[in-house]
């Protein structure tokens, strides 16, 4: 396991979507933990309305959902703001390579623990930061 | 009279006696006249000499008559004329001499014509008597009261009563007569031709009744004898006995009944070939009545393509020999062709000379219309064996048909070739030599389809996983029903039986369920995946919450940190349980030493901070093809193996070459290491789940994915590694095939003859 210091978040708004209650409010406690704010959403089309809504810097996005699927969401998201970084967290192991290229990374939940998701957020929102740098405002 | 006719002729008939008789004469007038002479003296010397002369010309013929005349004359003359006892020549005396000779004369002329005259009519009757008498028929001549006056001698002996009685009596008593059926009296046909006054025939049928109470059958006709006034002076009567003649009579009516009333055709005709007799039989098929058509040639019954037949015939006929039944066409009245059936024979006369020919015609049309059907059928049926037998030929399948006992009666060529049995060899052979069932899994035998079909006596199906082993000792998964075949009365004439080589099916079904249960277990792999990563992720998420709260507490953070790695091993283990049966995604052309690059590029990292060296070699450039990902992991995983091996130091080498193996071309990568080495107890061992060499981080599910990964892509992967002091090292060969081969490999033994 790598160092819990890193990855800290500086404030940054992340939308998590998943229909899993209780997985969603204990990373919801890890994020915040981390110095994120999260606001949470229990299917698609609640998470949508919130990311078009509301200034949101990333999403965590889960695989299957009842009513809506999370590559359709991603997909409507990419629609509505593409510069917005998506982490699919997914609880199947091997997702289907149209669907991947949706998002931005895609994760196995519980593969590595919370450091591994902590690490990938801390990647995507650098690397959206370093992007909206050098395209100018 | 005619009564009278019987005139007597005298005893006079030969001149010698009328000589006598006239010399006798001449004495007794002579004597006569001179013991007249007293009373007489000179009167009447010829008187008596007349008488005299009468008598004999009566009597006797010219010559003795004209003796008479002339000696009496002359005794006349010397005797009785005067002077007596000499001959006078006195004027008186000659004159009276003369004129006596001359009124002598014609008495003597008178005579002759009178004898002539009486001798005619005795001629006549005579002649008519010896007719009467010799004619063949009966006669009876009655006078015009109808009493009998002649009868000859077949009357006679008809009749049973001899003239002598029957002369004077009425004819009726004589000559009885009834009709044949009704016994009845017929007229008397004396009565009839009285009544009539002209010629009669009896009624038919009549019978005449002997006097002994005899039958007769007879025929006869009677007629008027008129006197030249017209007056009826008799009646005669003729008749024959007919019995023989109406027994004739009634065998022709009989034989000409049979040839009437014959349903078929007859008729005869002469040796120019025209039509003598036609039967109803004729009139009925020809159409033709029998006035219109006797006299006629027989062609006109003829086709005028068939004329040449009646010529052949004829020819026999001429020769004597009834022509063989010819089958032919005949022409009928308004002109149809109808098939008939001819048979011609010679007729012959008394002599035995051929003289025409009967001709007996069938109509054949029915006959031959059941011939044309019956041709009609024997095509038929052989032209349904023909599709048969064609069918059977290009059927797909194989088929046998065997008797209800189970002996082969018919092959098909699949059949032939499954079984390796010519269909000649086969024909005969009970079923079960030649048709060598065996359960797949058992090698026992299997019941005969046949006696199964026997004992429950409808379609049967084989039992799953048969195995036909053929005449060679081949085996051929099979699967097939047999049926029964029956007769019209619903008895089992026979067993067909057809059946197929399943093999590749089978091979194709196991790997269809495989794959099904892959799937099957895929989809459930997602369940449970989705089931177990979820909390997995949130126990993950809430052990790091703790470990914040928790702060320094040492033990409390070591129980965490175990928690943590054990939660990290559940993962692990789901992840590669779950890659195992992830549903089968189609390979695809993938360039080997890509994936290769990419397994070696996860490592690089790790190698690179111990200063280790791992080494991909130039060699097989070209494409395979793949899973990609699938043989990504492959080669990570044995890659991550040799990593670990190599911890404490050393080198990794992976090569790359074209290779054959199992008769397979590919790509043989191998993977060397110059590492620790794998102990030799644990080699055999190595690709079993949950073994591994690595103490904390192996999960031991790494070889026995890659090998299960491996035989799905129809290649290997072997494991060769020594952990000795001098050469240690492990070389993991994996062998890609260009081609993936479908999952299970067909162990069937290749025939010789296909």
């Amino acid at each position: 396991m790598t160092s819990k210091t890193q990855d800290r978040g500086q404030g940054e708004f992340i939308l998590c979507v998943d229909d899993e209650t209780t997985g969603l409010s204990v990373r919801k406690m890890i994020l915040e933990s981390q110095g994120y704010r999260v606001v949470t959403a229990e299917n698609g089309l609640d998470g949508l309305a919130i990311f078009s809504a509301e200034p949101v810097d990333l999403v965590v996005l889960d695989y299957k959902m009842p009513e809506m699927n999370g590559d359709i969401v991603a997909e409507r998201m990419k629609r509505l703001k593409p510069s917005i970084p998506i982490l699919m967290l997914s609880a199947y192991v091997d997702l289907p390579s149209e669907t991947l290229a949706l998002v931005d990374r895609s994760l196995t939940k519980g593969e590595g623990g919370p450091l591994m998701m902590l690490k990938a957020i801390a990647e995507l929102l650098t690397m959206t930061q370093m992007a909206k740098a050098i395209s100018g405002p | 009279m005619l009564s009278d006719f019987r005139l007597r002729t005298t005893v006079l008939r030969s001149p010698a006696a009328q000589y006598a008789f006239a010399l006798l004469v001449l004495v007794v007038s002579t004597g006569v006249r001179t013991l007249l002479n007293p009373i007489l003296g000179e009167n009447l010397p010829y008187i008596f000499y007349f008488v005299a002369v009468a008598v004999v010309s009566l009597t006797c013929d010219l010559y003795p008559a004209l003796i008479e005349l002339a000696g009496s004359a002359l005794l006349a003359n010397v005797l009785f004329v005067v002077p007596r006892y000499y001959f006078n020549f006195n004027n008186q005396a000659l004159l009276s001499g003369a004129l006596y000779l001359i009124s002598g004369f014609a008495v003597v002329y008178t005579g002759q014509i009178y004898r002539r005259s009486v001798r005619a009519l005795q001629e006549q009757q005579d002649w008519l008597h010896t007719t009467i008498t010799s004619i063949g028929d009966a006669v009876v001549v009655t006078d015009a009261d109808g009493l009998i006056r002649l009868m000859n001698r077949v009357a006679e002996e008809l009749t049973g009563w001899p003239l002598t009685e029957a002369r004077g009596k009425p004819l009726a008593e004589a000559f009885r007569i009834v009709n044949q059926e009704t016994r009845q009296l017929v007229e008397n046909p004396m009565e009839k031709v009285r009544r009539l006054r002209r010629v009669v025939g009896l009624a038919n049928h009549t019978i005449l009744l002997s006097k002994s109470g005899e039958e007769i059958a007879i025929d006869d006709s009677g007629a008027p004898i008129f006197a030249p006034d017209g007056t009826l002076t008799g009646i005669v009567l003729v008749f024959r006995d007919v019995t023989e003649q109406r027994k004739a009579q009634k065998a022709i009516a009989e034989l000409a009944a049979i040839v009437e009333y014959s349903g078929d055709a007859i008729a005869t005709k002469n040796l120019d070939g025209i039509i003598q007799t036609w039967n109803g039989g004729a009139e009925k098929l020809f159409g033709y009545k029998r006035e219109e058509i006797i006299g006629k040639s027989i062609t006109v019954l003829i086709p005028p393509d068939r004329l040449d037949e009646e010529a052949a015939i004829l020819q026999r006929i001429r020769q004597g020999q009834p022509s063989e039944r010819l089958e032919t066409i005949r022409v009928t009245r308004d002109g149809r062709h109808i098939h008939v059936s001819v048979g011609v024979s010679p007729i012959k006369d008394a002599d035995g000379k051929i003289i025409g020919a009967s001709k007996v015609v069938h109509d054949i049309t029915e006959l031959a219309a059941a011939r044309e059907a019956l041709v009609r059928e024997k095509e038929l049926l052989a032209a349904q064996k023909e599709w048969l037998r064609t069918t059977l030929t290009s059927i797909g399948d194989a088929v046998i048909a065997t008797d209800p006992d189970g002996l082969i009666t018919l092959m098909n060529p699949v059949a032939e070739e499954l079984t390796e049995w010519k269909s000649e060899e086969a024909i005969g052979k009970p079923l079960s030599e030649v048709f060598r069932i065996v359960k797949q899994e058992t090698r026992k035998p299997v019941e005969n389809p046949v006696d199964k079909v026997r004992r429950l006596n409808h379609v049967v199906g084989l039992a799953n996983h048969t195995v036909l082993i053929s005449r060679g000792g081949q085996d051929f998964a099979i699967d097939d029903s047999a049926a029964p075949i029956r007769g019209s009365s619903g008895k089992i004439t026979g067993i067909v039986l057809i059946f197929r080589d399943v093999t590749q099916q089978r091979a194709l079904e196991v790997a269809l369920n495989q794959n099904e249960r892959l799937a099957l277990a895929g989809r459930l792999s997602a369940s449970i995946a989705h089931e177990i990563h979820n909390p997995l992720d949130t126990v993950g998420n809430a052990l790091f919450l703790l470990e914040q709260q928790l702060g320094t507490e040492p033990r409390a953070r070591q129980l965490i940190e175990t928690a943590q790695q054990e939660v990290q091993q559940v993962v692990e283990i789901s992840k590669n349980m779950l890659s195992l049966h992830r549903e089968s995604r189609a390979p695809s052309r993938v360039k080997l030493s890509e994936l290769l690059e990419g397994a070696v590029a996860l490592v690089k990292e790790t190698i690179a901070k111990d200063r280790r060296k791992i080494e991909l070699m130039t060699g097989f450039k070209g494409e395979v093809e793949a899973v990609p990902s699938e043989l990504r992991q492959v080669f990570t995983n044995v890659i991550k193996n040799a990593v670990e091996a190599t911890a404490d130091g050393g080198n990794i080498r992976i090569h790359s070459e074209a290779a054959q193996q199992s008769g397979q071309n590919g790509v043989m990568v191998r993977v060397v290491d110059d590492g620790v080495g794998i102990p030799e107890q644990f080699q055999s061992r190595l690709f079993s789940p949950f073994v591994s060499t690595k103490e904390d981080n192996g999960t031991g599910l790494g070889l026995w994915v890659s090998r299960s990964i491996m035989e799905k892509h129809g290649g290997s992967i072997r494991l060769s590694s020594n952990d000795g002091p001098d050469t240690r090292g492990t070389t993991v060969s994996i062998f890609v095939p260009f081609k993936v081969k479908s999952p299970r490999k067909l162990d069937r033994k290749e025939p010789a003859t296909r």
